[in-house]
């Protein structure tokens, strides 16, 4: 048996033209699959990495994001007071309140492209509450003044977004860039931050604010401090955990990108199919004299059937493996896109998975097999007398 | 040569039926899955081609969720550069519970809109029976077709964020001529809607469409705008509808880009699957092409049989793939998508179509490089040594 393979693999060696190009429709097939769930994963590991489940975030009752919620900011004494709450060395409540809106900017880099950016309003407390965030260039910005941070991952692409610049938030409001910031990869990279009245003052918040974000002594704190505060009616407000609200914002577009992909890839798969059909089809037709004394020597149906059959699965996976390493240049890519859920853009990256690169070099080797089935049975029907009388 | 070279084209076709039917269909599938991106990608950037240039649309600075004080249209008409403006209210209107049936609904001021808003086509009585009566409808044909609404007609709504039910006749259906604008909307009177409004939602607009004196002076307009609404509570953000349009494309333009890429890969493939049935046609011919040369064949006119060859393998396989996307796009697919996720309709515009076919027969030639190439430069004696 081993012995047929060794004949088989030779035979793709000898048509290599031909391989090659049946390999190369395999290989997108791979390519195409393994980006598009890099991708998706991706997406979903940079909004849901934002939350943390030992936060609460209250928002306006009615509201479905940050940036479309309003709600009077008097609401953050009753944020404060609430159980569950943790207190910071210096025993203050470890609350803070923000403003989220939406800028509209117009793309360096591509002047036809405009972009929905989101502003937060900070408080002078938001680093403490969020450590996920640090400063990496500049400093933070002082409380009370027109100052500005801009997130690493839209740093110089937009007008105004670079240090020392000033951002146009409205005809009377430019503050000036003091800093630059990252934050472990998620969506608050693609954010400007300010502080909280300088935003207020030109988004048209009157006396509200967005959201107040709470971090409690433990994860399990959160059911007690969310019963106290959507209990009272006069405030009207919502309550979850930081981590469900980021996980809430991560879906539709994922899974938008995850089906386009199996979609194209379903698509390209028909075609590497079809391409390995017509292939492996007319080589065992000019095989068919080899075949004929292969059968002669006394190696049975079955197993010229099989072989042949493993022979295209081997083309496949050729393919396979080729499309998966290029896939994992897609790293080195950022893909910016509006988030369909909140409404803003974010940089998002390919993140590479063991399990979904596996499965499409997997898939691959399948569409070589499959391909090469018909004319395997062919081969296998081959008489070794007329074969080589021919 | 001529009707000869012709029949042997095709003849060739039927030495191996197998392999030339299965190259078709592939050509015919891949070129299928080419129109669907491009088609989708068509659709958008036509919308945006289709904008006018002489209009500002005014929105609240913070975005969709909030709303604008209605008087600030009185005030917008005033400004210099200015010709006319109307405010809308969006009152999400439904058939009463019926959550299936999806269209869109604005209350505007309608004289100024039906003034400015010429790519709505609609007989003239219609449109005055319209403005005359403030409890009445304006509405897209494709919308009153479905719902089998006639003039006349009176249809009660509810909706989804007011309370109340409001019946209005329908005055008027018309005819839209741009792409994906007024698409299953109803318009309705703003005075009259406003007045059915609980006090504390009453004079409020979702936002305000401004046409220019002169074309293309929205950007210097809109900057007044916002200027001059800048120390208000209320703070507009104002953009010239092109602009607004473009701002729209750009939140997909990655994923529309990534389509785009998608369907010339697609045409890659296409080409090596032609080239490749190609290559093995002319290898398995060798000994016959040595044949016809030795009793008088040029070189040229054995390339041109298989350059021939290839295009109509291109063009069977075009023919196919665009035969098939209609039905399967425009229908089966983009109903679905409808159903499923409140798309638009997919419309696969004549160009694209155009442009698989003739991107089919190109492309197949030029996949056919190499075999032609290889034809031409066929020593007689050699290929007539080679045996099949």
């Amino acid at each position: 048996m081993l012995a047929l393979l060794k004949y088989n693999l030779l035979s793709l060696w000898v048509r290599r033209t031909t391989t090659l190009a049946t390999a190369g429709g395999i290989a997108l097939v791979v390519f195409v699959l393994g980006a598009s769930q890099m991708l998706s994963t991706g997406m979903r590991q940079t909004i849901s990495g934002a939350g943390n489940a030992d936060q609460g975030m209250v928002l306006d009752k009615d509201a479905w994001t940050e940036a479309s919620s309003r709600m009077d900011h008097a609401a953050a004494g009753l944020v404060a007071a609430a159980p569950g709450v943790k207190r910071n060395a210096q025993g203050q409540a470890m609350v803070t309140e923000e403003a989220v809106a939406h800028l509209m900017l117009r793309s360096v880099l591509d002047p036809s492209r405009i972009s929905t950016l989101q502003v937060r309003g900070v408080s002078a407390n938001v680093f403490e509450l969020r450590p996920e965030a640090r400063i990496i260039a500049g400093r933070a910005i002082k409380p009370g003044t027109d100052e500005a941070l801009v997130g690493k991952a839209v740093l110089g692409r937009y007008p105004g977004l670079r240090m020392g610049e000033q951002v146009d938030f409205s005809y009377s409001t430019k503050p000036t860039v003091v800093g630059v910031f990252e934050a472990a990869g998620s969506v608050y990279e693609s954010e400007i931050w300010a502080d909280l009245e300088t935003v207020r003052r030109s988004f048209s918040f009157l006396a509200n604010v967005s959201s107040i974000t709470a971090q409690l002594e433990s994860a399990g704190d959160l059911d007690g401090f969310s019963a106290r505060l959507e209990a009272d009616q006069q405030v009207g407000v919502s309550v979850a955990s930081e981590s469900a609200y980021y996980a809430k914002v991560s879906q539709g577009l994922p899974d938008v990108i995850g089906i386009l992909g199996i979609v194209e890839t379903l698509i390209f798969s028909i075609g590497a199919v079809l391409g390995a059909l017509i292939t492996m089809h007319a080589s065992v037709s000019q095989r068919s004299r080899e075949i004929g004394v292969l059968r002669a020597l006394g190696f049975g149906r079955g197993h010229i059937l099989l072989s042949f059959v493993v022979e295209s699965a081997a083309l496949g996976l050729g393919g396979a493996l080729v499309g998966a390493a290029i896939s994992l240049l897609t790293p080195l890519i950022e893909f910016r896109c509006m988030n369909f859920a909140t409404g803003q853009e974010v940089a998002f990256r390919f993140m590479p998975s063991f399990t979904s690169l596996g499965l499409a070099v997997l898939a691959g080797t399948a569409v070589g097999a499959i391909g090469g089935l018909v004319p395997a049975i062919r081969a296998a029907r081959v008489s070794p007398v007329q074969a080589m009388r021919a | 040569m001529g009707f000869g070279f012709s029949r042997l084209v095709v003849r060739n076709f039927y030495r191996s039926p197998l392999r030339a039917g299965m190259t078709v269909m592939t050509v015919a599938i891949m070129l299928a899955a080419f129109i669907f991106p491009r088609a989708l990608v068509e659709a958008q950037e036509e919308q945006v081609r289709q904008v006018p240039n002489d209009r500002v649309n005014v929105r609240p600075k913070e975005g969709w969720s909030g709303s604008l004080p209605v008087r600030y249209a009185d005030q917008i008409r005033e400004l210099p550069g200015v010709r006319r403006a109307y405010a809308t209210l969006v009152p999400a209107l439904r058939l009463p519970g019926n959550e299936k049936v999806r269209f869109a609904s604005k209350a505007t001021d309608m004289e100024p809109f039906l003034a400015m808003i010429d790519e709505l086509e609609a007989p003239e009585d219609q449109k005055r029976a319209f403005l005359a009566d403030e409890r009445s409808a304006f509405v897209d044909e494709t919308l009153a077709a479905e719902q089998g609404w006639k003039l006349g007609d009176r249809v009660v709504f509810e909706s989804r964020i007011y309370p109340g039910k409001w019946e209005l006749t329908i005055a008027c259906i018309f005819r839209s001529l741009r792409e994906g604008f007024g698409k299953r909307t109803i318009w309705l009177h703003y005075s009259y809607l406003n007045r059915t409004l609980p006090k504390d939602k009453q004079d409020r607009a979702s936002w305000i469409v401004a046409q220019m004196s002169e074309p293309n002076t929205g950007g210097r307009v809109a900057q007044e705008i916002d200027a001059h609404f800048d120390a208000a509570p209320n703070q507009t953000l104002s953009l010239e509808d092109r602009v607004a349009a473009q701002a729209n494309l750009g939140n997909f333009r990655a994923i529309l880009t990534a389509l785009d890429v998608v369907s010339y890969l697609i045409l890659v493939v296409v080409m090596s699957i032609v080239g490749n049935t190609l290559a093995m046609n002319v290898r398995e011919r060798t000994h016959e092409f040595g044949v016809m040369r030795a009793i008088g064949f040029a070189p040229r006119q054995l390339g041109l049989l298989v350059l021939a060859e290839a295009g109509l393998l291109g063009l069977l396989g075009a023919a196919i793939g665009v035969g098939l996307s209609y039905p399967l796009f425009e229908n089966l697919v983009s109903h679905a998508l409808q159903d499923a996720m409140s798309f638009p309709p997919i419309v696969i515009h004549g160009r694209v179509a155009w442009l698989a076919v003739a991107l089919g027969i190109g492309l197949s030639m030029l996949a056919a490089a190499t075999p032609v190439y290889r034809v031409a430069q066929l020593r007689v004696t050699d290929a007539l040594r080679r045996m099949g």
